[in-house]
């Protein structure tokens, strides 16, 4: 189920948020004088900069109405879920049942998922990509763990 | 040291086992990515960078060098074969590559695509060669305030020479500014925007920034789309042999195409192999007597960009390698690879460590000669790399993309990190964000920072030093120059030609 919005505006209104955000807490930091400069001018600076060009962008969005790139949010919440499951138990359950839940996660952003596809793809591609990172490049991971603290 | 001294250094290191390795599997690397449509070299050096990390820098950067010159080889074969073109710069190629198989050449298409990325790519070499030594020997009396103008030139050009609105390409290298920022500020040990988390006081790791805005955003894109494009044409190693007629038509083609994709590449910002292709083509348009022949299978229109594309791709080395200054988002890439061996960029680089330079200078060379090898016998193995579905590559990509990231630092919390980072680059990218002007921000960002500080102190806070240094000044009227052609651009009515 893919979703639209205006490109320009939606980008302009992004830019002037993080723009806001980022102006508010660069005053938290030291700004200096020219000669000494504190770590607070080059972020007050781009944050400055960020607010000025987002409200360029939202004037031209008054009058473009092209849209922004079709969303896509099956792939949007699948992928991101996947990652996120895959750092949460890769060190609990371990690399092996990590990668599996990952690639099946992600392969439900198709509909009908491909379960063939995955099924292949968790038997070829894990021992695969455990004798690279673990065994090869040595990354202390465990292949399988029960370890909930 | 004369140029044989230095290319007999870069001829040991080159030709050691562990970097022809390294270069056989970058080459390769590339070649497949750049076959498969839906994965350009961007995303396969940002998957690969976590495993430079592990290797010796040299031999990193030979294999990273390897993705992006062999990803221009393979390229061209999905715009010929499937009308798709395998990575944006050979996007070009399907005007005319792409008939030329409707008319049964696609055997010919590819021979003549594969002798001009290999005579493109050498002829740029040469130029690296013999380029940059002077070039960093000039460079080496650049001052804090030069760079500071250099980058800030180059941070212009690629915020400015974007498609779409300007607004959002100058919001871009903003970003990309901020996130280079995080972390602890080296002069005053001050924490600016880490959160209060620990995980972040050392900055937000490149491999962090690249997966989320080159592979996540890419596999977002692109998973569980069905390909469309049917795979009909048949390759064999007869087909391929080139007639006399179409090697003398393409001879200078090739060798404008070289020149356009070297002057292009060496230029910071410029757009690297795509740009380059373009003029490459337009400049055989105008340039050719049967101009309607273009589009309909012209065998100038395929040999021209390729081999600008390809030389674009090389020379794009010469200021990231001499000047420290990338002209895009590959180079970035190189560079903060490089950063992350402890190797300050710069004139320095070649003084300092000549067998860095020296030897991926001749790896280009070895790894473009074996990319003719695997191109010529080995054709129809690529070819039918076009057959695999797609189903099967997206969730492997992610898989490399969790593992890669989580191998920077063995902590599940960048995983966490590239996940939203990575969502929130989708929705950018959706909303015209472009993600290879905010990597160049990222990285230039504590650089251009630094020196910036260091001018002004060197100054008394006068800001006129920026002005009064010649070189500065010249980078800095550049700037403006270049701001105010595209403002002036601007007001044309605009011709919206996106490609993807």
């Amino acid at each position: 189920m893919p979703f639209k919005m205006r490109k320009d505006l939606g980008a302009g209104l992004i830019a002037l948020a993080i723009g806001i955000a980022v102006c508010a807490i660069s005053l938290t930091y030291r700004i200096g004088t020219p000669a000494r400069m504190g770590p607070g001018l080059v972020p007050l600076v781009l944050g400055v900069v960020l607010v000025l060009s987002g409200i360029g962008a939202i004037l031209t969005g008054l009058r473009n109405q092209e849209l922004a790139t079709e969303m896509r949010l099956r792939p949007m919440i699948m992928v991101t879920l996947s990652l996120i499951v895959f750092a949460l138990t890769v060190e609990r359950l371990g690399f092996v049942p990590a990668s599996a839940l990952l690639i099946v996660l992600s392969g439900l952003s198709e509909s009908p998922p491909n379960w063939r596809a995955l099924a292949i793809l968790c038997v070829v591609l894990i021992p695969a990509a455990y004798f690279l990172f673990i065994v090869l490049l040595g990354i202390p991971a465990p292949a399988f763990d029960w370890n909930f603290r | 040291m004369t140029v044989v001294d230095n290319l007999m250094v870069g001829l040991e290191t080159a030709l050691t086992f562990q970097n022809l390795i390294y270069c056989l599997i970058g080459v390769t690397v590339g070649m497949v990515v750049g076959v498969l449509p839906g994965i350009g070299h961007l995303t396969a050096i940002s998957l690969l960078l976590p495993l430079t990390f592990y290797a010796p820098v040299t031999a990193g950067l030979v294999m990273l060098a390897g993705i992006y010159y062999g990803a221009q080889y393979g390229g061209s074969i999905a715009s010929i074969m499937i009308n798709m073109p395998g990575t944006a710069s050979s996007a070009v190629i399907c005007l005319d590559g792409y008939p030329m198989t409707r008319q049964g050449k696609a055997g010919t298409a590819l021979i003549i695509t594969t002798i001009a990325s290999f005579v493109g790519s050498c002829i740029a070499i040469l130029l690296l060669i013999l380029l940059s030594p002077p070039l960093a020997r000039a460079a080496l009396s650049f001052h804090s305030a030069d760079y500071f103008s250099m980058m800030a030139l180059g941070l212009v050009a690629a915020g400015t020479l974007i498609q779409g609105s300007k607004f959002i390409g100058a919001a871009s290298v903003a970003v990309g500014l901020l996130l280079g920022i995080v972390g602890t500020d080296v002069s005053s040990g001050t924490m600016r925007f880490t959160f209060g988390a620990p995980q972040l006081f050392d900055g937000i790791s490149i491999v962090v920034i690249a997966m989320a805005f080159f592979g996540v955003t890419e596999v977002m894109t692109s998973i569980g789309k069905v390909r469309d494009h049917a795979l009909n044409a048949k390759v064999t190693l007869r087909s391929m042999m080139p007639s006399r007629k179409d090697l003398a038509e393409s001879r200078f083609p090739i060798l404008r195409g070289s020149a356009v994709g070297s002057a292009v590449g060496i230029l910071p910002g410029a757009g690297g192999g795509s740009m380059a292709a373009f003029m490459a083509y337009a400049v055989e348009k105008r340039l050719s007597r049967t101009p309607e022949k273009f589009g309909n299978g012209a065998i100038a229109g395929i040999s021209a960009p390729e081999a600008a594309n390809n030389a674009a791709a090389q020379s794009a080395f010469i200021p990231t390698l001499t000047l420290g200054i990338p002209g895009d988002a590959i180079m970035a890439l190189i560079l903060g690879a490089l950063l992350v061996h402890g190797i300050t960029p710069g004139p320095q680089v070649i003084a300092d460590s000549p067998e860095l330079f020296w030897g991926l200078a001749v790896s280009f060379l070895v790894g473009n000669f074996i990319l003719l090898i695997l191109n010529i016998p080995l054709m129809g193995v690529w070819v039918r790399l076009l057959r695999i579905p797609p189903t099967y590559l997206f969730p492997a990509i992610t898989l490399f993309i969790a593992v890669g990231v989580y191998s920077v630092a063995n902590i599940s919390f960048d995983v966490f990190l590239v996940a939203g980072l990575g969502l929130i680059a989708y929705i950018m990218v959706a909303f015209g964000f472009e993600p290879a002007p905010l990597l160049l921000g990222y990285v230039l960002g504590p650089l251009i920072e630094e020196n910036f500080r260091r001018a002004l102190l060197i100054s008394r806070g006068d800001f006129m030093i920026f002005v009064e240094r010649p070189i500065s000044a010249i980078f800095l009227v550049l700037s403006v120059l270049l701001v105010i052609w595209v403002v002036m651009g601007a007001r044309t009515p605009k011709t919206e030609t996106k490609e993807t």
